[in-house]
């Protein structure tokens, strides 16, 4: 065989996100773009996001999306008929491959079998749940308003749907929660069977009553080692459970990695519809500035709704490709990205690599550059090596 | 020459000098009032933003006097903290009189006498100036009598309240009447004096003067009778404020020269300019070079930016002439410049001005005084860098500097401030109550002792009220010790310090735990020792960060997450690896205790 020449540019694979900003009320740890689920405004937001789905669809012109995630905000909100025009719309404008992922998220409260249904017949075959915790003093501090029988209904309901990918969301790090409260909510997830798990450390965000309070200096949090092992402890028992670690905050059993997710920690493609949804596509990235009203005005006047843009030019699109890459456990393929971005990740980021490599937190494995188990939870040391230079 | 009056201000720090000068500015129609920026005179951004002034300014003021004439009054702005006293003298060297403002409220302060002894050493009329008497605390009859006590008249000074223009034409009328103008002849060869210079990219060195006799034009060829720089004038002009030129400049007046001076080394302040072909006789009375008395190692985060620096650090000395300079380095932070500075605000001055002027990040050390070391060969060595210390075995003594202090305190704080002083191995000299409410102490000080956070210390124990002054008196023995910093277990020299031996202990715990919370958490534990010959005083660990992640990055994250690592990384850039740990900036100052004030200004 002659030299390797460099590969065929191939369309990388592309995704849809619809955010759906509506909750009937604010979770204490979260700064999402979200309002009040009021009737008339989910109407509104329906005949907006035609208009916005309308403008971007050339974007695409028929490209077949792998996936399709709503996310929110809670998109149970959503009634049967609201859930029925949603799919109506996406597909009058967008294509998705028969077997891609179609992904809703829920919350465990609002779940009930007329929107599963609703779910079903347009090709839902993934749901996310909000479980958060499974101490009821625990969810009623994050401002949740379900407990475990409710998580329990919700997952025996989508079973009997016959849904067969079911992913939890979990955080630690709570103010008050011990390792052992933490271990429960573990154990009690995978012993509902979730296909998938997101644990996530808790952030917190200055715009929330978490934030506020942490400010003010009340909110109990427990200490960082204690964290620490709370992350080890997820990492060891879901291993144990049968579970692959696929990314920093990320498990699944074997074949059921989110397909969604995958988009963009390989940097692949997406685009983004409803309010505050990102987009990263044709060497650009643009956001859908954050307030409902403004997003809802602008299109209601026929106008594109505000948006914040960036481009990916020069070392950017080369820096995420690694930052992000590094948060999965499979790490960045270093050929690839030589293919990708035509030079050598050495010379993009001159002593990274090395460096990274001596903190002991990165490691070379099988031509891919990975966090270690332990570089995990410091995997921020690693990426600031990554990042383009200061300009 | 008799419609010319050179004068400075001069006041204790916060007394209104700037404020003043602005009034009279205004008064004079030098700068309209709508064009007025507050204190005008305060040029450097850093002087208006932390209200100090620092350099000397001179700007010329057009006044029609009462009796129908006009004169022209120069007006020598001067800078009032303590570690600025030389550029007073050299200021006050170019005049015929001063201002001495004196806050009604406050009264007479340590360093208002310490300008007048100034002023009457360089034999000025003195006018004294009450300001503030709008507040309803001044009490204008009890500073009269101070000032009595000082020796002037009691209807000698002037009641004044700069902020609301009240007494500034008696302020005008003074200085025309009462200052003497000056003397010498415009027709005897020239001699002027450089009472500062600084560096301009087109013309190079411009020296500020003050023309004693003879006249300079554009094109006469000059020299520097010290130095015997030789230079062709190109530009003579006056300060309205903005540099102005004009034909020539007369014995008498003040305003700049430029002589095409490239070598911003060959202009020296003090020095007296006169014609090549003509020259005077005798230069005029220069000054003493200004002592540095503290020192410290200034680096560059970056090793390539070192020449930036030799470079920013040659412009600053030429407006800085207090400022000296040579080359070190370091175990720990590479190739750098060990400076001299008047004191911990001067350093603090440098710093900033080579940060904001010329762009360098720079890693400052822990200040320090000179030691004079005695070695076993009966040798001597000047020891301005505690690294630099021989070795304890070759050592016969050591002596360090100390300075004679003043402190000015309400009667009620004598206590605490003898308290202080007593704790800062400080011997009482003498004591007097200039009036029932007010204590002058005198002190005997270690230079060390004081150069820290003692002006924080005093202010706190007398609520704010003390006042302080003081001046070098000479080096005695004392039993000093080198105190080693230990990170990881390896000695960082740019951390260690000269202590007395009686508080090395105490210093080393408290310099182990500032530096525990200065240097951030690494990946491993990282032990923080202080040592004094070998032997451990103290210990803190710096236990290992245990978790540094964004648990969640999605297609909406993917920018503000990049932004939150950018700021990491900014953090990360102002920091010195050392071994394997980080230590940033900050930390090689932590000698310094809590973060200099700028009250202390």
């Amino acid at each position: 065989m002659s030299e390797a020449l460099p590969a065929p540019a191939v369309e990388p694979a592309v995704g849809l996100y619809v955010h759906v900003p509506f909750c009937h009320h604010r979770c204490t740890y979260c700064d999402f773009v979200l309002v009040p689920a009021r009737e008339a405004l989910l109407e509104r937001y329906l005949a907006a996001l035609e208009r916005e789905a309308e403008e971007l669809a050339p974007l695409l012109a028929g490209r077949p999306a792998v996936s399709l995630y709503v996310g929110g905000g809670t998109p149970s909100v959503l009634r049967p008929g609201q859930i029925d025009r949603l799919f109506a719309l996406l597909r009058r404008h967008f294509a998705w491959l028969p077997e891609a992922e179609v992904t809703v998220e829920a919350n465990p409260e609002s779940l009930d079998a007329g929107r599963l249904e609703a779910f079903l017949r347009n090709g839902v075959n993934r749901l996310s749940l909000g479980v958060q915790a499974w101490q009821p003093e625990l969810l009623r501090r994050l401002g949740r308003r379900h407990g475990p029988e409710e998580v329990r209904r919700a997952v025996a309901l989508a079973r009997q749907a016959g849904l067969a990918n079911l992913s939890a969301d979990l955080i630690f790090g709570l103010p008050g929660q011990s390792l052992e409260a933490w271990r429960e909510s573990l154990e009690a997830v995978t012993g509902l069977g979730f296909e998938h798990l997101s644990a996530y450390a808790l952030e917190l965000e200055p715009a929330t009553a978490f934030g506020r309070l942490h400010a003010a200096g009340r909110l109990p949090l427990p200490g960082e080692e204690e964290v620490a092992a709370m992350y080890r402890l997820a990492q060891r028992l879901l291993a144990g459970a049968g579970y692959r670690q696929v990314e920093i905050s990320n498990w699944a059993r074997p074949g059921f990695a989110s397909r969604h997710n995958l988009l963009y920690w390989r940097t692949e493609e997406w685009l983004g519809l409803g309010p505050g949804a990102a987009s990263r596509l044709g060497g650009a990235e643009w956001s859908d500035a954050g307030d409902v009203e403004a997003y809802l005005r602008a299109l209601e006047a026929g106008q594109p709704p505000p948006r914040e843009a960036g481009a990916l030019d020069g070392l950017r699109a080369a820096s995420d490709a690694v930052i992000l890459g590094l948060r999965l456990r499979e790490g960045v393929d270093l050929d690839a990205f030589r293919r990708r971005f035509g030079l050598p990740l050495e010379e993009a980021f001159p002593g990274a690599t090395e460096r990274a490599l001596a903190s002991g937190l990165a490691e070379l494995r099988g031509g891919r550059l990975r966090l270690t188990e332990e570089g995990c939870f410091l995997a921020n040391r690693v990426m600031v090596e990554f990042l383009p230079p200061a300009s | 020459m008799k419609r010319i009056r050179n004068f400075s201000i001069i006041a204790h720090i916060d007394h209104g000098k700037s404020t003043l000068a602005d009034r009279l500015l205004e008064r004079t129609g030098t700068i309209p009032a709508r064009k007025m920026v507050d204190q005008v005179l305060d040029q450097m951004e850093l002087e208006r933003e932390r209200g100090i002034t620092i350099k000397a300014q001179a700007v010329r003021l057009l006044y029609r006097a009462r009796d129908g004439a006009e004169y022209e009054l120069n007006l020598i702005d001067t800078p009032g903290h303590v570690d600025f006293a030389y550029e007073v003298s050299r200021a006050l060297a170019a005049c015929e009189g001063a201002l001495l403002v004196v806050d009604a409220t406050q009264g007479v302060q340590a360093q208002t006498l310490a300008h007048l002894y100034v002023a009457l050493d360089h034999h000025l009329t003195v006018v004294p100036v009450i300001n503030k008497i709008d507040l309803p605390s001044a009490d204008p009859e009890r500073v009269k009598a101070q000032l009595e006590e000082l020796g002037f008249e009691r209807d000698e000074a002037l009641l004044v309240s700069a902020k609301l223009g009240l007494g500034v034409d008696e302020v005008l009328e003074a200085v025309v009447r009462r200052i003497p103008p000056p003397r010498g002849s415009a027709e005897e060869p020239l001699r002027a004096l450089i009472f500062d210079s600084k560096f301009d990219a087109y013309q190079g060195a411009i020296a500020y003067v003050r023309l004693f006799s003879g006249r300079v034009r554009v094109g006469d060829r000059v020299r520097l009778m010290q130095r015997g720089t030789v230079g062709e004038v190109s530009e003579v002009g006056v300060f309205t404020p903005a540099m102005t030129p004009a034909g020539q400049l007369e014995a008498g007046e003040v305003g700049y020269l430029a002589a095409g001076i490239k070598n911003i080394r060959e202009l020296g302040v003090g020095d007296t300019i006169t014609h090549d072909g003509r020259p005077a006789a005798e230069p005029l009375p220069g000054y003493r070079p200004a002592l540095p008395m503290v020192f410290a190692g200034l680096y560059p985060v970056e090793a390539e930016e070192v020449d930036d620096l030799r470079e920013a650090l040659e412009k600053l000395q030429l407006n800085d002439a207090a400022l000296s300079f040579e080359p070190e380095s370091s175990a720990a932070l590479g190739y750098g410049f060990r400076c001299g500075f008047l004191g911990l605000l001067h350093m603090e001055v440098v710093q900033e001005r080579l940060e904001r002027e010329f762009g360098l990040d720079l890693i400052t050390t822990a200040p320090s005084v000179a030691y004079r070391v005695r070695l076993g060969d009966g040798s001597e060595v000047l020891v301005e860098n505690p690294a630099r210390l021989p070795d304890r075995s070759r050592i016969a003594e050591m002596a360090e500097p100390y300075v004679r202090a003043e402190i000015f305190t309400p009667a009620e704080f004598v206590g605490p401030v003898m308290e202080l002083c007593h704790e800062r191995r400080g011997s009482f000299l003498t004591m007097e109550y200039p009036d029932a409410q007010r204590a002058r102490l005198e002190y005997r000080l270690p230079l060390a002792e004081i150069m820290f956070d003692f002006f924080d210390a005093l202010k706190s124990r007398t609520r704010g009220y003390a006042t302080l002054d003081y001046r070098f008196d000479g080096y005695e023995p004392s039993d000093l010790v080198k105190l080693e910093i230990l990170v990881n277990g390896e000695p960082v020299d740019a951390l260690s310090v000269i202590v007395h031996r009686s508080r090395a202990e105490e210093r080393g715990r408290e310099l182990a735990q500032r530096l525990r919370e200065l240097i951030p958490r690494q990946q491993f534990e990282v032990p923080i020792q202080a040592a004094v010959g070998g032997r451990i005083v103290a210990r803190e660990t710096i236990r290992a960060l245990r978790k540094d992640v964004l648990a969640k990055c999605y297609g909406g994250d993917v920018t503000r997450k990049r932004k939150l690592l950018e700021k990491q990384r900014e953090g990360k850039k102002r920091m010195k690896q050392v071994g394997r740990v980080e230590i940033p900036q900050e930390a090689f100052l932590a000698v310094l205790g809590a973060a200099p004030k700028d009250e202390r200004a």
